[in-house]
């Protein structure tokens, strides 16, 4: 355990307040994600309940559309593995984290990755670059922690609340209005935002192509080897060229 | 697909994210990622989702289907997204277009 101050009732509010002004709007983005993510389950070749059980075991948003959408149409490794890469992402975010997680007491460093989404990240790392004298969260373990919380909180619980949602009403909604189309809008969309440098540019075109000339291939299998050969043409763009920025980067975004 | 396979995807994927959320702040504090991997990573997220988007879009079983309808829907959404960077007026946009050439076809 880490000896450190302990925050008085009105810091505590303070932070508390801190953080749910800083996590409301990020998740207004989320939400029609949250309920495609829930139409989805209806549609999966899942079980319902077992598509369900994504949202509070996995808790991330795209490996669970991944998931859900190509169960039974892929293998069962195929869904995995498409599953796992899809967040290979977040051992960047264990990476950036680390440093200050070795000030925190041990149940916390256990029990914090588990609510490590996009935005947490997005929004802890953006805190912490702040000024230890202006920002508590960046001037006090105990501080960064119940923000850490909060907001982490705030996302999983209206994670559940609107995939469920979706879930619930998706039924409801007629085949006509082809809904399962959102989720490839929505994945060129995160593609398109995150994009802010050449290699990523290359990555994503050449993923892009490379998945829709295999999209033919049995059991989804595109979609490994599009990812594959993007990662390798952006690793190889930044060898080439650098990181050569295309325009400014986004504060927070999705 | 049986309940027992789906279990086993779920958890598995679960499990797995949670390891790789966890890795390097419990499991291997102190370790450095070598430079390639770290490289490698940073294109992870672009390159998969772009080839997600496209096998979602485009793929089935039998074979690769482009429908030009979707494919202008989707050429729409991305400018959309390029233009307000806003993913909810994309999908807005998208969907709306996607309904009405359907309609219009």
């Amino acid at each position: 355990m880490t000896n450190e101050a302990t925050l008085t009732s009105e810091q505590k509010r303070a932070v508390d307040r801190m953080a749910l002004r800083d996590a409301v709007p990020m998740f207004v983005p989320a939400l029609p994600f949250g309920f495609i993510v829930g139409v989805a389950m209806t549609q999966s070749a899942m079980p319902t309940w077992v598509a369900w059980l994504t949202s509070p075991l996995i808790f991330a948003g795209a490996s669970q559309l991944g998931v859900i959408t190509l169960a039974g149409h892929a293998t069962l490794w195929g869904v995995i593995v498409a599953g796992l890469v899809i967040n290979l992402r977040h051992v960047m975010y264990a990476a950036a984290l680390a440093q200050p997680m070795q000030r925190q007491p041990r149940w916390f460093r256990w029990f914090a990755p588990f609510l490590l989404i996009d935005q947490v990240f997005a929004l802890v790392t953006l805190r912490l670059t702040e000024s230890p004298d202006t920002s508590p969260v960046a001037g006090s373990p105990a501080a960064l922690r119940r923000y850490y919380l909060v907001v982490g909180g705030f996302f999983f619980s209206s994670w559940l609340v609107v995939s469920t949602l979706g879930m619930v009403i998706g039924p409801v909604i007629p085949d006509s209005w082809q809904l399962e189309f959102a989720i490839p809008v929505l994945f060129v969309g995160m593609v398109l935002i995150a994009v802010d440098k050449l290699p990523q540019a290359v990555a994503a075109v050449v993923g892009a192509a490379v998945g829709l000339a295999t999209a033919g291939l049995q059991d989804r299998l595109g979609i490994l080897v599009g990812a594959a050969a993007g990662i390798a043409a952006g690793s190889a763009a930044e060898a080439a060229w650098g990181e050569r920025q295309l325009r400014a980067p986004l504060e927070g975004g999705h | 697909m049986s309940t027992s396979a789906a279990l086993v995807a779920v958890l598995v994927v679960a499990v797995s994210t949670y390891l790789m959320r966890a890795s390097l702040i419990v499991l291997l504090a102190g370790v450095t990622i070598p430079p390639s991997v770290e490289r490698a990573l940073r294109y992870v997220g672009p390159a998969t989702l772009a080839a997600l988007a496209m096998n979602l879009a485009f793929g089935g079983e039998d074979g690769l289907h482009i429908h030009w309808i979707e494919l202008v829907a989707l050429l729409v959404a991305g400018a959309v997204v390029v233009w307000r960077r806003q993913l909810v007026v994309s999908m807005v946009v998208a969907m709306i277009t996607l309904w009405l050439l359907t309609w219009l076809a």
